[in-house]
């Protein structure tokens, strides 16, 4: 059933390519950064490179962040989530008597990964409980609810690799519904040891940049980053002066019920996890004026995710997936891609999906090589997440 | 909007299903305690916790079923086996599923850390790794049941459960699906017990609310009669809750799907009182006010 779109009033967004969402398109279109090998933790395993993030981000939000109590993971949300708000034109104080919901989804920021501790722990050394006391401050839906220091509901989302798509989706909802009057979401996750070695061991991590779709991929990089959205009923927005120029249109999502980490080969979660979203946007696939894939140039996901894309888009809708550019950032990807996405509708050009030359019959679309004028409001941004999560948006947005 | 309960079970140390937690509630048999080790420097240190009973898995699932499912997805599992291992597939195939937990997978994420440790981090075993994501025990349910509606998993500590519950709210006045499967689910790592061992915290084996806990609760929700739980600032005619409301931690022991038990806890009192209409206010701290209401 068709439903109102709701407006992004504020985007906010942390990654390899730059620290805003500014700096991050502009990077991506004149001069974008490769993956590096691991330099923020020590690793044998360093022949396999990652987009990290510049930066210590040790204050946000009118806050103190030291690295000591917040991890990684939050000091970078909150980052993202003070751009957004600024970007709404929004304060704290702004918060203050409305009904906010903020939804963060995320993976390595509901673990700790402080092996140093845990390899102390194990050998029988009873270390200080420091690092135990930073996991425990560090959740990243509930450490953003604290560091705003204003009544929110807070939610985090851990649907794997759909998480922040799921978050923005939620957030949607919960607007639809009249549950809350003003939503905050996205996701942050960081690149540490614990997923680098745990992606090295599932053997679907490549050893050069990443080549999502192409016959010759290797797997995925990881990648460090985060990304908020405002989000605001239209009605909300324009009865304070505003006038929304990005939205989002349509969320659906779907389980695979099928396999651990392997999606299922026809897709058949993210095929109604679309369908969801199209239907809820009242836009058929033929109105898309691109896709933002998954794309994680894994060998499982790129074909099941190629292959719905050959049947169900219009021949010659632009595919891309910018993990080219961020690396896969887990929980995080689906609200980095889905701010990227918005800031491509906003600009009016597409940057060219990275890392891909050769066509792999199997999964049976090419993306687009091309950096490209955006044709059309309309772009969908999916998400493919071990447990057989899908999720996918249906975006909107026009030239500022 | 109201949500009806269309089932509900438990499981903690004192066993599965509503029987078992009657009985921990009113009889108060006593705990069933078992002991963690943890390591200190000076050996290993023994802490009384409860540990669910999860002897009724084999009465639902073979072994080969089981085999590479930790302990917060077996909790998991056997809650939903209870609750709709009878429905149809059809039935299974358009539940929507919730998965609430503080902790997750954390004690896979340690058991994942301990292999890169043992053999090195080449060696680190891809298996374990792919069971560390805290959607995991969801992943097993929907695989297990056949569920392909939505699905979710939210960890955010005590808050985990009341999120849940609004959530599938949202999920159910939308349409998206009949029923919602909300699962709460927690297990004990080791690393917590040691955390809790070092701030010097008493556990007592005499009084269950002060050990750490294994277990869960799971509701069926949908619409129709019997319980039924809205967010509502109506009086009540008793308060159950955490962080200050009266609670009921002695039949559970000290977790963070603590709301679950309250929940299971409002359900079995409404049950037990005669007439309709007993109102019980269910309080958690930063959320929304439930009533549970029983009619008819």
């Amino acid at each position: 059933m068709k439903r109102p779109p709701v407006a992004v009033t504020g985007m906010g967004l942390v990654c390899a390519q730059g620290n805003s969402v500014a700096e991050a398109m502009r990077n991506i279109f004149e001069s974008p950064r490769g993956p590096v090998p691991p330099a923020r933790f020590a690793t044998p395993l360093s022949e396999f490179p990652v987009f990290e993030v510049e930066g210590e981000f040790v204050r946000a939000l009118g806050r103190d962040l030291p690295p000591e109590r917040y991890t990684r993971t939050v000091r970078i949300a909150a980052a993202a989530l003070e751009e957004a708000l600024a970007a709404a034109g929004l304060g704290v104080a702004d918060l203050m008597g409305r009904r906010v919901a903020l939804l963060v989804g995320t993976t390595v920021g509901v673990t700790l990964s402080d092996t140093a501790f845990y390899r102390a722990y194990r050998d029988g050394k009873a270390p200080g409980i420091g690092p135990y006391d930073s996991f425990s401050a560090s959740n990243p839906g509930l450490a953003l609810a604290d560091l705003l220091g204003v009544p929110v509901l807070p939610f985090t989302v851990v649907n794997a690799c759909a998480s922040s798509t799921d978050a923005i989706g939620l957030g949607k909802w919960l607007l639809d519904a009249g549950m809350t009057d003003l939503v905050l979401a996205g996701g942050a996750d960081e690149v540490c040891e614990v997923n680098h070695t745990g992606f090295a061991s599932l053997l679907i991590y490549s050893r050069h940049p990443c080549s999502p779709f192409d016959l010759n991929r290797e797997g995925l990089n990881l990648g460090t980053g985060a990304a908020m959205v405002v989000l605001e009923r239209e009605a909300d927005v324009r009865s304070r002066g505003g006038t929304p120029s990005a939205w989002i249109a349509g969320y659906g999502t779907a389980q695979d019920g099928y396999n651990m980490t392997a999606p299922h080969p026809e897709a058949s979660g993210l095929r109604r996890a679309v369908g969801a979203a199209l239907e809820e946007g009242g836009v058929g696939p033929e109105g898309l004026a691109f896709v933002n894939a998954h794309g994680t140039a894994t060998r499982d996901n790129d074909q099941a995710e190629g292959r719905l894309f050959a049947r169900l888009l219009r021949p010659g809708t632009p595919v891309v997936s910018t993990k080219g550019y961020t690396g896969h950032t887990l929980g995080a990807a689906g609200a980095v891609e889905a701010v990227l996405s918005l800031a491509c509708l906003r600009e009016g050009r597409l940057m060219k999906s990275g890392g891909y030359s050769a066509y792999d019959e199997a999964v049976g679309i090419a993306p687009s090589v091309v950096e490209r004028a955006v044709e059309g409001e309309y772009a969908l941004s999916t998400s493919m997440g071990f447990g057989g999560s899908n999720a996918a948006l249906l975006l909107r947005g026009g030239r500022a | 909007m109201s949500m009806a309960i269309r089932g509900w079970t438990t499981v903690t140390a004192w066993g599965l299903g509503r029987e078992a937690f009657a009985g921990a509630l009113e009889r108060r048999p006593p705990p069933p305690v078992s002991s963690l080790e943890v390591r200190e420097a000076s050996g290993s240190l023994s802490i009384p916790f409860l540990k669910a009973d999860l002897s009724a898995v084999k009465d639902f699932f073979p072994p080969r079923a089981l085999r590479r499912v930790d302990p917060f997805g077996k909790i998991a599992l056997l809650l939903a086996a209870a609750l709709v291992k009878e429905r149809s597939p059809g039935e299974r195939e358009a539940l929507g599923l919730i998965v609430a937990t503080g902790f997750g997978s954390f004690s896979t994420n340690m058991e994942f850390l301990d292999t890169a440790f043992a053999g090195g981090h080449a060696a680190a075993s891809p298996m374990v790794f792919s069971s560390t994501v805290h959607n995991s025990a969801m992943a097993a349910c929907a695989i297990q049941f056949g569920i392909r509606g939505p699905s979710l998993t939210l960890s955010m500590f005590e808050h985990s459960v009341p999120g849940a519950l609004l959530l599938a709210q949202a999920w159910l006045e939308r349409g998206l699906c009949p029923e919602v499967l909300l699962v709460a689910s927690d297990d004990v790592p080791a690393l917590t017990a040691y955390f809790h061992a070092r701030k010097g915290e008493v556990f007592d084996p005499e009084r269950p609310e002060t050990l750490l806990a294994e277990g869960g609760a799971a509701f069926l929700l949908g619409s129709g009669g019997g319980h039924s739980i809205c967010r509502s600032a109506a009086p009540a005619d008793a308060r159950y809750g955490t962080g200050g409301a009266p609670s009921h931690a002695y039949a559970y022991g000290r977790t963070y799907v603590a709301p679950a038990f309250e929940l299971a806890a409002a359900c079995l009192e409404t049950d037990q009182r005669e007439g309709a209409g007993r109102r019980i206010a269910l309080e958690f701290p930063g959320q929304p006010r439930w009533l549970l209401t029983r009619s008819g």
